[in-house]
């Protein structure tokens, strides 16, 4: 075993996995059915296989724990051992095995695994467990600990605690508002700094490095790639652009579909690409970019491209585009789910990927854009706000209801005197600086309509090049919210994003910008009938 | 060039055998014993290198090792198994009729060496 380190480090680790979660799996099977074999026996073999793949990449301690663990199920098999009553010791050792793989994976050392064999021998001879000592995995420097391994779990938790402490603090405003007495003013600021820096700090510590998002996808690449026959590199920078954790799980998703549409229909098979000049393998690239309050992933390769004409004349023929339409339009109906794929393959479907992907990014306050160079390359640019939990937000006030604004997609605001809004078909729009913006009434639009005043304030929402007027009763204030999801019909009743309290306690809705930008004529001429 | 079916569920395992054996000898896999079998009767290998316990436990592997040997008396096939319970498996294998077991985790040169045994 001399050759390719990486690439037997790559192949134990995923597999490793496989059969750390089969015992995982197996042993709670056990523990829910006292006296059914199967399960243990299945563990049995998962611990094996592991075991003799330890024994391979040399890991000495990661196998004689592995036999351990064969030897404690072994008894529990042969009814020596209550599963029912005392599983955690082995899954405890199924946690210190996962550790050692996660060093491996790292290309750390092997953990040291003595005390996790102690610990587990002792605890199937019925003996007390030795005192715990500290995590295998950490290296110890003098006196102490630098990192802590913290489940995601507890750390959701406490992220939760902040919010709904930072809503009881808002209930402090009005009443300090109401009382004016300058103690209790001193008292809320002070409050109020604490819960705020508080806030910044466990958002601190639920960040975690893009990288390790997209170390995830090495793998499926090289997989799929395989199977269509076409030879595909995966490169990362910036992987150390953070991004709160709840982001993690939603970029992913949305990875997914990109990195799976960039190998079906992007990059050709070696032999075409040798043709057309290129290296034989494809190479896809995933950047990482951040801003003040947004971090961008940027997923590029260098196939075929978009062959835009295509799409256009699909779009065409099924009424999604207009004759002549910009390059931009054809871009948004192909993320809106546009496929010119005669044929569905296995891998991406045919383009509904992308719409789902888009919407989900739209849901979580992100944007997803394309470009594309025929014959060379595609490029797909993912945004996603750095935390989903706090908005920054603009509080209006229309047809007798408040509603919240993202701060972050609001260009300006204006004052517009009704005279100088146009009609143009049956829509309407006002000219501010130089361009014409089409203009919604957020009243109208809610169903609320009012007889407004002859001068009412026009907010300016802007995403891309798109913007949109939205013209509201007042303007309120602008404040930190923290943005709850919605429940699934009120999500579907109008462009909402989400929910959030404000003050007193009052719930408030927070409009969905992306929804409100996408198609405004339609949705006004569907809220008024 | 001689054949050789490495027949074991873990793609990690097969990995490294061929890193050893490719080269030398054509190499085909399989990765269950249903695949095992399936693969004997079509290429028909010089050796069969069978891991003892795959995903449907010890009996897959004696079971693989059983039918082979029915379906070719003169097959020649060589048992894969962790350390452990060595001692029992390695003389029911031999017992069935294997030619000789590799016993988890082996170095290179030991697969290789037994390997060219057999097939000499």
């Amino acid at each position: 075993m001399t050759q390719d380190a990486d690439a037997y480090r790559e192949a134990f680790v995923r597999e490793a996995r496989e059969n750390l979660e089969r015992m995982n799996a197996a042993l709670l099977e056990a523990e829910r059915s006292p006296g059914s074999l199967e399960p243990l026996r299945e563990a049995i073999r998962a611990v094996h296989t592991l075991k003799g793949m330890a024994g391979m990449m040399r890991l000495e301690g990661v196998a004689t724990l592995c036999h351990a663990l064969e030897d404690a199920l072994e008894a529990a098999r042969r009814g020596e051992l209550d599963v029912a009553a005392g599983a955690d010791p082995l899954f405890e050792a199924f946690d210190r095995l996962a550790d050692a793989v996660a060093a491996v994976e790292r290309g750390a050392p092997e953990p040291e695994l003595g005390p996790a064999v102690s610990a587990l021998r002792a605890a199937v001879a019925g003996e007390p467990a030795p005192a715990p000592g500290p995590p295998a995995e950490q290296p110890i420097r003098p006196g102490r600990l630098e990192q802590l391994p913290v489940k995601v779990e507890r750390l959701d938790r406490l992220m939760n605690l902040v919010e709904e402490l930072l809503v009881a603090k808002m209930r402090f405003d009005p009443l300090r508002a109401a009382l004016a007495s300058p103690e209790l003013s001193a008292a809320v600021d002070s409050l109020g700094r604490l819960v705020a820096e508080l806030q910044y700090q466990v958002l601190r510590a639920r960040m975690v490095p893009i990288g390790l998002v997209v170390g995830r996808f090495q793998r499926m690449v090289r997989d799929l790639a395989r199977e269509q026959g076409k030879e595909v590199r995966l490169l990362q920078e910036g992987g150390d652009v953070e991004l709160d954790r709840a982001m993690h799980d939603e970029l992913a998703e949305a990875l997914v579909h990109l990195l799976r549409n960039a190998i079906d229909h992007g990059i050709e098979k070696p032999a075409e690409r040798v043709r057309r000049g290129k290296p034989p393998a494809g190479t896809i690239r995933v950047e990482a970019e951040r801003s003040k309050d947004s971090a961008a992933l940027i997923i590029s390769d260098d196939g075929e491209g978009l062959d835009l004409e295509a799409i256009r004349r699909a779009g065409e023929s099924r009424g999604l585009l207009q004759p002549g339409a910009g390059v931009t339009e054809v871009l948004a109906a192909l993320l809106s789910g546009l496929s010119t794929r005669p044929r569905a393959t296995a891998v991406s479907g045919r383009g509904l990927g992308l719409e789902i992907a888009a919407s989900r990014l739209r849901d979580i306050g992100g944007s997803l854009s394309a470009s594309s160079e025929r014959g060379k390359a595609t490029t797909f640019r993912l945004e996603v706000p750095l935390t989903l939990a706090i908005l920054r937000s603009l509080l209006v006030e229309a047809g007798g209801g408040t509603y919240g604004l993202p701060l972050n997609s609001v260009a300006r605001i204006v004052s517009v005197p009704e005279s100088r809004v146009r009609r143009v078909l049956g829509r309407e729009a006002v000219v501010i600086g130089a361009r014409e913006v089409p203009l919604l009434r957020l009243g109208r639009l809610l169903r609320r309509p009012a007889a407004g005043p002859d001068r009412f304030p026009v907010v300016v929402l802007a995403a891309g090049e798109r913007r949109l007027g939205l013209a509201v009763d007042a303007l309120v204030s602008t404040q930190e919210l923290v943005l709850k999801p919605l429940s699934r019909v009120l999500r579907e009743s109008g462009p909402f994003a989400g929910s959030a309290i404000i003050g007193a306690g009052e719930a408030i809705l927070v409009l969905d910008v992306a929804e409100l930008l996408r198609a405004p004529g339609t949705l006004e001429a569907a809220a008024c009938p | 060039m001689k054949t050789i079916l490495v027949a074991d569920d873990s793609m990690f395992m097969r990995t490294v055998v061929k890193d050893v054996l490719g080269g030398k000898y054509r190499i085909v896999e399989a990765d269950s014993g249903k695949a095992c079998l399936e693969q004997f009767e079509r290429v028909h290998p010089d050796l069969v290198l069978l891991d003892v316990v795959m995903p449907e436990g010890e009996e897959e592997g004696l079971r693989a090792l059983r039918h082979i040997l029915e379906s070719d008396p003169k097959a020649r096939v060589v048992m894969l198994t962790a350390l452990g319970k060595q001692e029992t498996i390695v003389k029911e294998c031999l017992r069935l009729g294997a030619k000789g077991c590799i016993v988890k985790p082996f170095e290179g040169g030991q697969v290789l060496k037994v390997v060219e045994e057999c097939l000499a």
